[in-house]
This record gives C-alpha cells, sequence and structure tokens, in this order.
C-alpha cells in the first residue's frame, strides 16, 4: 500500500509537468506587437513599406487605405548544409530517402491603425514557414523590433524641416 | 426468392436513408455567414482585419473600397509542401477566411465570414460566431471616448 502511495506521488509531480502554457489574449497580443508612431496613418504606411523593402522582403499584398500589408522573404539553406544533409540521409537510409532542406520563408503582416489625425498604431505580424510565430516567441520579437527600428528611421529620415 | 426479395427491399430501403441532407441554398449560407456589427464600415473592417491576425492568418488580398479581406493559413501537415512549392505564391491548399464588411444603416454593418479549410467551405456557426465575437470586441476596444460634457456653468465668478 506505501509503495502505490509512494509511486502515485512520483506520477504526479510528473504529470504536472505536462501542463501545457495557456494562449494569449488578443490584448496580450498587441502588447508584444502593437507599436505606436507619432505619424499619420499614410506616413507610416510608407514607411512600413520602405521599412520591409530594407529587410527583404517582396510584398505580396498592399492596401493603403485598409492599412493593410503582407511580404515574405526566403532564405535558402547553404549548399554545405544541403549537401551533407543529402549525403548523410542517403547514408542512413541506404540511398532510398536521401532528403534536402528545403527554403524557409519568413513573412510579416503589418496593420497600420490611425490614431487622431498625428499618430498611428502600427501591428506587425510575423510568420514563418507560413504559421504564426507566438508572439512571446524570441525569434519574432527580434523581428519586430527589427522591421519597428527600420520604420522609426523611416519617419524620422522623411520629418518635414521645421 | 421471396426471402431474396426481402433482403434486396431491405438493402434498398438502408441505402435510402444513407441519403445526405440537400444542399443549403445561397440565401441560407449567407445567413450562416452573416452577423450584424455596430459601427461605421472602417470601423468593422479595422476589427476584422486584427482578428484575422489574432487567429493566425496572413493577407493574401485586401480591397477597402469593397470591404473584403481574404487571408490564408498554412496548416502544420502542409508544412514541407509551403516550404517546397514556393511560399505564399506556390500552389498548396491552405485553409483560408473571407470576410466581406457592408454598411447596412449608418450605425451598422453586415459582416459576412466564410472559412475554406484544404479548400473547402465550412459552414460552422460556431466559428462565425467565434468571429463575430472577437470583432465586437475589437470594435468596443478601439471605439473611441466619448467627450466628457463641458462643466455646466454656474454663474459664480471666482474669487
Amino acid at each position: 500500500m506505501k509503495q502505490v502511495a509512494l509511486r502515485a506521488l512520483l506520477i504526479v509531480p510528473l504529470l504536472s509537468a505536462c501542463e501545457t502554457t495557456q494562449p494569449m489574449t488578443a490584448t496580450q497580443m498587441d502588447a508584444f506587437q502593437v507599436r505606436e508612431i507619432e505619424a499619420p496613418a499614410d506616413r507610416a504606411f510608407a514607411a512600413a513599406s520602405s521599412a520591409l523593402f530594407d529587410a527583404g522582403y517582396q510584398i505580396h499584398v498592399s492596401d493603403a487605405d485598409a492599412g493593410l500589408l503582407t511580404a515574405e522573404r526566403r532564405e535558402d539553406p547553404s549548399v554545405a548544409v544541403n549537401a551533407t544533409l543529402v549525403i548523410l540521409t542517403g547514408i542512413l537510409t541506404r540511398g532510398a530517402g536521401a532528403t534536402d532542406k528545403p527554403p524557409d520563408y519568413y513573412a510579416i503582416c503589418l496593420e497600420v491603425l490611425p490614431r487622431g489625425s498625428d499618430r498611428s498604431d502600427v501591428r506587425i505580424r510575423p510568420f514563418f514557414n507560413g504559421q504564426v510565430q507566438a508572439a512571446e516567441n524570441p525569434n519574432a520579437r527580434k523581428t519586430v523590433q527589427e522591421i519597428w527600428t527600420l520604420m522609426q528611421r523611416q519617419v524620422l529620415m522623411k520629418e518635414p524641416a521645421k | 426468392m421471396n426471402s431474396l426479395r426481402a433482403t434486396l427491399l431491405c438493402a434498398v430501403a438502408g441505402f435510402a436513408g444513407c441519403e445526405s441532407a440537400p444542399p443549403l441554398t445561397a440565401t441560407q449560407i449567407e445567413t450562416l455567414e452573416t452577423r450584424h456589427v455596430q459601427g461605421s464600415r472602417d470601423e468593422v473592417l479595422r476589427a476584422a482585419s486584427a482578428v484575422i491576425l489574432d487567429q493566425g492568418y496572413y493577407y493574401t488580398a485586401s480591397d477597402h473600397a469593397a470591404g473584403t479581406v481574404t487571408a490564408a493559413k498554412v496548416p502544420s501537415s502542409m508544412r514541407d509542401e509551403y516550404q517546397r512549392n514556393g511560399g505564399m505564391t506556390g500552389p498548396v491548399i491552405v485553409n483560408m477566411v473571407s470576410i466581406w464588411v457592408v454598411q447596412a444603416t449608418p450605425a451598422e454593418c453586415n459582416l459576412r465570414v466564410q472559412y475554406r479549410d484544404f479548400g473547402r467551405v465550412v459552414q460552422s456557426q460556431e466559428r462565425v460566431s467565434r468571429f463575430w465575437n472577437e470583432v465586437q470586441r475589437r470594435v468596443l476596444k478601439d471605439a473611441p471616448e466619448p467627450a466628457l460634457p463641458a462643466p455646466a456653468s454656474t454663474g459664480a465668478t471666482a474669487p
């Protein structure tokens, strides 16, 4: 009886470790992805388009009136990595299933929301291989920060002389 | 012979029972997919675009003048195909959502939401209602704060 109790005690902490994290609420996601920019919506949109070009993205969808942008960037693995992978998988599967590494696709969806006449909110949502990246993902945060920095630079560069 | 006939009759009756429900009419589908949202077309369109991002879709088409937005999401099972077939521009079957916002009255819009999973239209009241709830929540959150009424003048002068 004592042994059963002991086993149960050992299993309970193991099961509790399997607990999954709660998905983020829309407000929590906004906190990670939405930034305020001191520019009207049309200038913020232009800055966003420019930032995506600067970061090497190809724009697929652009609707300035709605403030929506979608852009994608392809990253191919190096020839060395691909060759190594093909040789290794070829050896391991005895030539039956040699495989290469497909390219990675990084995408960004951007929404510019006007907030009065001289301010806008910009929401940057990163995707990796067609799937959304969680807002708290370090890579996603890095991407958001990169686009945001490029946008700010564009807004500052085009600031009219006073 | 009689038992054979009886078996055949039973089998026919059984197959007749397998007949699927008749397809919904265009009007029925429209009713299923359409909800009313309080707000201007611009507000509702912005809120709906935000909900699309919340749900993990990326925009594939947008026409502000027409009030339509289409977005896609790559199912995990299609991820490899997506990578090997040119990404967003490739011929990969993805899950999609399309929205259409039309101003119905000065204070209200019609929001039509259509989901497609693996190329097939999904007629799900639950998903449409969930989308609609999220849009309403976003419209309320983004609504401009009402201007505070000016303090009533008492006619008294400050000392």
